[in-house]
């Protein structure tokens, strides 16, 4: 960076210089160690007890940004009926986010690869980082709910990896999940069905999760080695308001209910 | 580590630009040091900003209205004037967390903090979320360096662009600071790091604190960590560091998203205190560490005196 430019070509001339430096600084040992005797701290806490006045140039030059923000995350996309909160082994929240992903998956396959079908989506739990309130759903709402850029990633997976991927999230209480059913016990998958048919570890699957996941983000690190994988180009949350807007603009209010596609068996 | 060299060289060339500045390196501490006088340093510090421009929203549940970077700003001005050596240092995930981020990628956060006057910043996971390149493209909007000592960039585009540590003089008062990261293997997508090479934070810290005490003979050493406060397993934390560590003397904490409410005192290897600090996230909070610095020599390998935290 800027700190560096210039200075390597230049270093060798100031040898004989930082060489009677060093000789004047080690004739004189005890100058330049000091001592710390004492210290005292504050955190000092931003509140509403702290005097201080926003800086003004400071206050200014956010202004403008702000309201250009404010604008774009003050839109409407939708209604909720329902508080839409996360939590396992399955929730309001991870069920209509997992389903949303997979139906929205599906279209795009409709149109860029036509013949496939999308038959699971899993959402990660710890990727939605808040709930999705009731009443207005906001743009705003959607950054909040999903904060970062990953985008929309295909998996062609064999049965066999599909169940292990199962029992992984099993093992993790439950994950955000569509397309399939499956109890948990002891950390592990029981009667896991895809389709509503009983899981075939001889059939080929399509997953459809994020990138972060797909790299072996939250320790999925049996999707790494799944080869055949496709990227359409869609941002998720870009994926959240197109579907939430095409509701508002139906008319269509979220409502949903838990089904027990994930449940702890006992 | 090319940059630390280069780094002190730059120190050396800014004394010695400023003519007959030999003599000036050597008699400072002479001259502003009095018989029984201390020279006070502030350490300012923030961690886990997460782009929290405004203040936190009047309906959340928690902290609502409070932190915000034009009050940050005014708090800062206003210790800038009451006292004269000030350092301000961040430890990490400045990026991500509103739409400031997603819609500005960080440049404008580097910007404010650049106007705030920040000495330097490492650089946390949460930097990685837009890839190297989400990097690469927005340093230059910061007007400090970024002090990475365990993230070994040199085969990635962000080769050269930061430095492992870096030298501050303040009244008299030589600072030596060093950045460490957390591992990003698990925690971060593997194409959004790519070709970075992580290397162990401790022993990278006490390499850098050897190097920073013996061959630069600094008064204060101080670790920004974006390693996390402490874990249940095994895994190198700000505790661990500090109790494992011989000469670092504070480390600014982040990435856990730890409140404490004061500062930490962990007995290091050689038994002395180091402070521990960490202050949340969002920039609710500034961390204000004060030390008085007296002219008494500072014993380079055993000083067993204790700090008290006041």
């Amino acid at each position: 960076m800027f700190l560096i430019n210039g200075i390597k070509k230049s270093s060798l001339r100031w040898l004989p210089a930082i060489t009677l430096l060093l000789i004047l600084v080690s004739a004189f040992p005890g100058c330049h160690s000091l001592k710390v005797s004492k210290v005292e701290f504050t955190n000092i806490h931003l509140d509403s007890t702290l005097k201080v006045t926003p800086d003004p140039k400071m206050e200014s030059i956010i202004a403008p940004y702000r309201e250009k923000l404010s604008k774009e995350m003050g839109e409407v996309l939708c209604n909720s009926k329902v508080a839409l909160f996360g939590g396992r082994p399955e929730s309001l929240l991870t069920n209509f986010c997992a389903d949303l992903v997979r139906m929205e998956s599906d279209s795009v396959c409709l149109k860029k690869y036509p013949g496939m079908h999308i038959d699971v989506a899993m959402v990660n739990r710890g990727g939605l980082r808040v709930p999705i309130p009731k009443g207005e759903v906001k743009v705003q709402n959607m950054f909040e709910l999903m904060p970062f850029e990953n985008e929309v990633i295909f998996l062609k997976m064999t049965g066999k990896e599909m169940r292990g991927f199962i029992n992984h999230m099993a093992s993790r209480g439950g994950e955000g999940v569509s397309g399939v059913r499956f109890g948990i016990k002891d950390d592990k998958a029981l009667n896991p069905e895809v389709q509503g048919q009983p899981l075939d570890d001889a059939k080929t699957y399509w997953l459809v999760t994020s990138d972060y996941i797909a790299s072996g983000g939250d320790g999925s690190e049996i999707l790494k080695n799944i080869k055949e994988r496709i990227l359409p180009g869609v941002r998720f949350r870009d994926m959240f308001i197109d579907h939430l807007r095409k509701l508002g603009r139906k008319g269509i209010a979220i409502d949903v209910k838990l089904d027990g596609r994930v449940y702890d068996a006992k | 580590m090319g940059g630390f060299t280069m780094q002190n060289r730059r120190d050396f060339l800014r004394l010695l630009g400023a003519g007959a500045a030999g003599t000036l390196a050597v008699s400072t501490p002479l001259s502003v040091f009095g018989a029984d006088e201390l020279v006070k340093l502030t350490i300012l510090h923030t961690n886990d900003f997460h782009s929290h421009i405004d203040p936190f929203e009047k309906d959340v549940p928690r902290n609502a209205g409070e932190g915000g970077m034009a009050r940050r700003a005014a708090l800062i001005s206003q210790v800038r004037a009451e006292t004269k050596n000030v350092l301000l240092f961040d430890a990490g995930d400045i990026y991500q967390g509103t739409p400031y981020f997603n819609f500005f990628n960080g440049k404008f956060d580097f910007e404010l903090m650049t106007m705030m006057g920040y000495d330097a910043a490492t650089i946390g996971n949460h930097e990685f979320d837009n890839g190297l390149e989400g990097i690469r493209s927005q340093l230059k909007y910061a007007g400090f360096p970024f002090l990475c000592a365990n993230y070994d960039f040199s085969d990635t585009i962000l080769a050269g662009m930061t430095v492992p540590c870096k030298i501050f003089k303040k009244g008299g008062v030589k600072v030596g600071v060093y950045g460490l990261g957390v591992e990003l293997q698990g925690l971060v997508g593997e194409k959004n790091y790519g070709n970075t090479h992580y290397l162990d934070p401790l022993q990278t810290a006490l390499k850098m604190e050897k190097i920073l005490l013996e061959e630069h003979n600094t008064d204060l050493i101080v670790c920004l960590s974006h390693l996390g406060y402490s874990y249940k397993e095994e895994k190198v934390s700000d505790k661990i560091l500090a109790a494992k560590t011989l000469h670092t003397d504070f480390i600014i904490g982040g990435h856990t998203h730890t409140f404490l409410q004061k500062p930490d005192l962990i007995k290091n290897l050689s038994g002395k205190d180091v402070i521990v600090n960490q202050v949340g996230f969002g920039g609710l909070i500034v961390g204000r560490v004060d030390f008085y610095f007296s002219k008494e020599k500072r014993h380079k390998h055993h000083d067993s005196s204790n700090i008290s935290v006041k």
